[in-house]
């Protein structure tokens, strides 16, 4: 039921919907709309970044699963999108077709995460941020040591992915590709975070002593979000092996994990649509520099040197900016919009 | 036999530049419970300015160090009262992305004023190696190391027994209770940050001595994490020796790993090897206190 | 929300500038100007630069003037892609890479996407046209400047024993790269390889690994790093008072090391493939005047020739009617000791061979200056190829 009086809700079915209301649906449908006819009006570069949106927001959403929901503090996501590059990389090359590499990627890492998972059972905040900053280190460390394996520092070649004979091979293939995991990976999130699991991981982030005396299994439940959200790791690194067609270890370094973790910051820790807003955001934000550097050396030829230079600094300088005068992220500023329109001429 | 000696001996001596940086990151968590991961950038901060004052503008290097001592002091404000300030009450993961976001920031900065080349230090101390137990050990080092011995000492007495140290180990306990002994909490928490910024900028200095500076400097406050963790976050005395202990334990596992395994290079993850390992064990640390969670 | 549109409509519209240049040479540049390698990134992506407003104050290439773009990627492999895609669908028909990340990373692309690319990664694997069929350097590959090294040490050793050598490099596959080629020549040569140890690009300390040598007593030790490695290196060496020749390879010697090492890069050997400022040949006039008399990097130097040699490259494709990919490629392959100003030895590359030269120039370094001790030449042997 809906009116000027707002929604209320007549069944718990109805309430954990994700889509309320007839215009809810329709903005939904007409946003997939001119997503799936964006190809075709965009150049190539365009459509490049659409690609790697999508895969940084199955990252996203992974790692937001993981610290914005359940609380634990993972340093390490980086190295887990690494280990699914290597390990899908690994089937496709030893002839696996691309899907079932795929899946097994996703499985090895959901393995990976879950044995980092468990110093999580001792461990909590800081303490944990650094045993998961290990991981990502030695993990990376394994990455350029095991040659035999993995190509060393040397890397790995390749090809773009082939499912049932058509290949992959141009970015507005792999954009649909991409796209599809990416709707999947979140609305995984979105449902896992409406079944009992979800609402145990919220409960351990928040009052996990009081989780426990209720009867939640911390530990089973930890691992449980360690290990789907490097299952969703893994298939992001696989389908990041395959677009880029080379890995090599230092794409996996922990400038990763951090870029992966402003984005769930920065788009609001907890919320799924923040993390897509967070991805967004942080992909297209060096291009919009970089474009912004160009127009200035229009004008100020030997500025644009230095603005180039300084865009790890302006990265840095918006994130503690969001923390400090948005610290629930861009997710809240849609709310508020939202809001805004809802209850207009209304204040929020 | 003698080469693992000559091992520890280099561990020590690497391990003490380590612990000075360790004690840094140490007091602003004794006194505010934030985690910096931008400590490695304060350290580089310190170099750089004591080299801008040093051989950019000429002046003496007594003058310059204290100078830079001053510039950290003014530095230190401002970060806890433009950034941490408004992180006060905030999840854990907002301080430290605060912080890493902080690390990027000063480094461009330094970036912007200094360029990115590498830039040689004023050689202050005498460059002829001094010879321990048959294996020469730069003077550099071995300044650091009573450097730092000596930093532990004073700040241990203060932490212990002057009122102001006193009064930062209370508000980190419990900031309610020490407001409403009538702490000034905002001040505390600028001194604390000060007092790491001097510590860190004599940490650069010496560092600087080693083999000059670069903006990827840095990177050493990723090693300061597993001496941190190893000794306890709030142990002024897990920081010192953590710092040694982490310095002896990469070099000598790296010469049993190249000895023992052919492992090449483990020596870049030796440290946070041993420290998972001990996290399982004694998940606070080996000196830290045990936090006593009620519901 | 008016003003989003607004936001949304101008970054449209920004796109849109991008896409309506006029028709001219336009050459992509990626540089690293604010990473781990800036350093040396950046007089390099001057040195590309200057050549460029050099050759368009001549008139540009047959009348034609070079556009050029340069994206900043910072050794980030991520950006480094999307900067490759933006400089693409501006429209560049060939590009200045820089380091081995993206050089690697952007292999199967460029050939994709038949674009010519000029590095700064003289990585072996690049030279062989079956795997890397549109990459190109202007100087001779690391491995071809170790095997140059090591034959003119075997030419100096004058005692009866073979000399002992030995490999430090960092495990970077910058580093690795030249390895298994120099360990076969050495020991074709007569070399005794007695150790091989792992220095990483940002160590401050490489007394562990030293020591370990200096028990080996080698005679002769190849330092593949950075400028910063070097130095703790050779400054390491000294401390232990090591008796070996270092012979450092191409990015770990230029002028910083100079400063940064002092004395202890005295008697030590530096590789380099370009001629060091203020040379006696009719390249240097130009760059004197161009940078007003300011001594450059042999960075520079290099990027200067890098970008000299594709601007003829591209002027034998306008020749033909080819201006784009496959045509500059294979303009590219038509150079035969194509001599740059003799900034750089003369270069030639063929349709099964892209290895510029086989010549390195070996340095006695100096705590003020570097000495050229002498050009090595080898032949161009066909199983060297690639590796």
């Amino acid at each position: 039921m809906r009116g000027k009086c707002g929604l209320f809700f007549t069944s718990y079915a109805k309430e954990s919907q994700i889509l309320h209301t007839g215009f809810q649906k329709s903005s939904m449908a007409l946003f997939f709309l001119v997503l799936l006819l964006a190809p075709f009006f965009l150049n190539s570069y365009q459509v490049s970044l659409l690609c790697m949106i999508n895969i940084a927001v199955i990252g996203a959403v992974s790692l937001n699963l993981l610290t914005g929901s359940c609380g634990q503090i993972s340093l390490g996501h980086g190295a887990f999108i690494g280990v699914g590059a290597y390990a899908t990389g690994i089937c496709t090359l030893s002839g696996w077709p691309f899907l079932p590499a795929l899946l097994f990627g996703g499985a090895t890492t959901a393995l990976v995460g879950m044995i980092f998972g468990i110093p999580s059972l001792r461990l909590k905040g800081i303490y944990l941020a650094i045993a998961t900053l290990a991981a990502q280190l030695i993990l990376v460390y394994i990455f350029m040591r095991w040659t035999s394996l993995t190509g060393g520092a040397t890397g790995m070649g390749l090809d773009p992915p082939m499912i049932l004979g058509y290949s992959f091979d141009t970015d507005q293939k792999m954009f649909y590709l991409t796209l599809v995991f990416s709707i999947l990976a979140v609305l995984m999130v979105k449902n896992i975070l409406r079944t009992k699991s979800g609402r145990a991981f919220v409960a351990i982030r928040d009052f996990h002593l009081s989780a426990e005396s209720v009867g939640i299994n911390l530990f089973r439940y930890k691992l449980q979000a360690f290990g789907v959200s490097s299952f969703l790791a893994g298939i992001a690194g696989g389908l990041w092996a395959h677009y880029t067609m080379y890995i090599t270890p230092e794409q996996f370094e922990i400038g990763l994990s951090i870029q992966y973790l402003a984005m769930i910051i920065i788009g609001g820790l907890g919320s799924v649509i923040g993390s897509v807003f967070g991805a967004v955001f942080l992909t297209l934000l060096p291009e919009v520099l970089g474009v912004l550097a160009n127009i200035m050396s229009g004008f100020f030829p030997n500025i644009s040197t230095y603005f180039l230079a300084m865009r790890d600094g302006i990265f840095g300088l918006i994130l503690v900016l969001f923390l400090i005068f948005e610290p629930d992220g861009l997710a809240r500023r849609w709310q508020l919009a939202k809001s805004y329109f809802k209850l207009h001429p209304f204040a929020h | 036999m003698e080469y693992y000696l000559h091992l520890v001996l280099n561990g020590l001596v690497i391990g003490s530049i380590y612990s000075l940086v360790a004690l840094g990151f140490v007091i602003i968590y004794k006194a505010t419970k934030v985690v910096n991961f931008a400590q490695g950038e304060l350290v580089m901060f310190g170099a750089y300015i004591c080299f801008a004052l040093t051989v950019q503008m000429g002046l003496p290097f007594l003058v310059s160090f204290f100078m830079t001592l001053i510039f950290s002091v003014v530095l230190g404000i401002c970060l806890e009262r433009v950034v941490l300030r408004p992180m006060i009450g905030e999840p854990i993961i907002s301080v430290i992305m605060v912080t890493v976001g902080l690390s990027t920031v000063l480094k461009a900065v330094i970036q912007l004023f200094w360029g990115t080349q590498v830039r040689v230090y004023p050689q202050v101390l005498p460059s002829e190696s001094v010879w321990i137990l048959g294996l020469p050990v730069a003077p550099v080092y071995i300044a650091a190391f009573c450097l730092s011995v000596v930093l532990f000492i004073i700040f241990s007495v203060f932490f212990k027994y002057s009122t102001m140290g006193i009064a930062m180990r209370a508000t980190a306990f419990d900031q309610q209770a020490a407001q409403s002994m009538g702490i000034g909490v905002k001040n505390i928490f600028a001194m604390s940050w000060c007092i790491a910024a001097v510590v860190s900028s004599i940490g650069g200095i010496i560092l600087g001595n080693i083999n000059g500076i670069t903006p990827q400097l840095g990177h050493l406050g990723l090693k300061v994490f597993p001496a941190v963790i190893l000794g306890g976050l709030d142990s002024l005395l897990g920081a010192a020796v953590g710092g040694l202990i982490i310095g002896i334990l990469e070099n000598v596992s790296d010469g049993v790993a190249q000895q023992f395994f052919g492992l090449a290079g483990f020596r870049e993850v030796a440290a946070y090897f041993i420290l998972v390992i001990i996290l399982m064990i004694k998940p606070y640390g080996l000196f830290g206190t045990h936090e006593i969670e009620r519901v | 929300m008016k003003r989003l549109f607004q936001l949304i409509s101008l970054v449209l519209a920004m796109f849109f500038f991008i896409g309506t240049a006029q028709a001219q040479i336009k050459i992509g540049i990626l540089s690293d100007l604010s990473g781990g390698t800036a350093d040396v990134g950046r007089p390099y992506a001057e040195g590309i630069k200057d050549c460029v407003k050099y050759i368009n104050d001549q008139g540009g290439i047959n009348g034609q003037k070079i556009e050029i773009m340069q994206i900043d990627y910072a050794y980030n492999v991520q950006q480094a892609i999307s900067a490759y895609n933006r400089l693409k669908s501006w429209g560049m028909v060939a590009l200045q890479g820089w380091g081995t990340a993206d050089t690697e990373a952007l292999v199967r692309q460029v050939a994709r996407d038949e674009m010519p690319t000029y590095s700064a990664s003289y990585s072996g694997h690049l030279t062989d046209p079956r795997e890397a069929p549109y990459n190109f350097f202007i100087a001779a590959d690391y491995s071809t400047q170790l095997r140059g090294a090591l034959d003119f040490f075997y030419k100096a050793w004058d005692q009866d024993r073979a000399p002992r050598i030995a490999f430090v490099y960092p495990n970077h596959p910058y580093g690795l790269a030249p390895i298994p080629a120099g360990k076969e020549y050495a020991l074709e040569l007569g070399f005794e390889i007695v150790g091989e140890e792992n220095v990483g690009l940002g160590d401050m300390d490489a007394t562990t690994q030293l020591l370990r040598l200096s028990r080996q007593q080698p005679d002769y030790v190849w330092v593949g790093g950075t400028i910063s490695s070097t130095a703790v290196i050779l400054k390491d060496a000294q401390r232990l008072n090591m008796d070996a020749t270092f012979v450092t390879n191409i990015w770990g010697s230029d002028e910083q090391l100079l400063s940064l090492a002092g004395p202890a890069v005295n008697g030590h050997i530096g590789l380099q493939t370009a001629v060091i400022y203020g040379a006696d040949v009719p390249g240097m006039e130009i760059i004197k005047e161009l940078t007003g008399g300011k001594p450059q990097m042999t960075h520079y130097i290099r990027g200067f020739a890098s970008m000299y040699v594709m601007a003829e490259a591209i002027r034998i494709a306008i020749e033909q009617g080819e201006l784009n990919g496959p045509g500059i490629r294979d303009a590219s392959r038509t150079l035969r000791d194509f001599d740059p100003m003799g900034l750089t030895p003369p270069i030639s590359f063929f349709p099964d061979d892209h290895r510029p030269n086989m010549s390195v120039k070996l340095y006695r370094l100096h705590q003020d200056g570097m000495e050229l001790l002498t050009t090595e030449t080898l032949e161009r042997r066909a199983e060297w190829l690639g590796k």
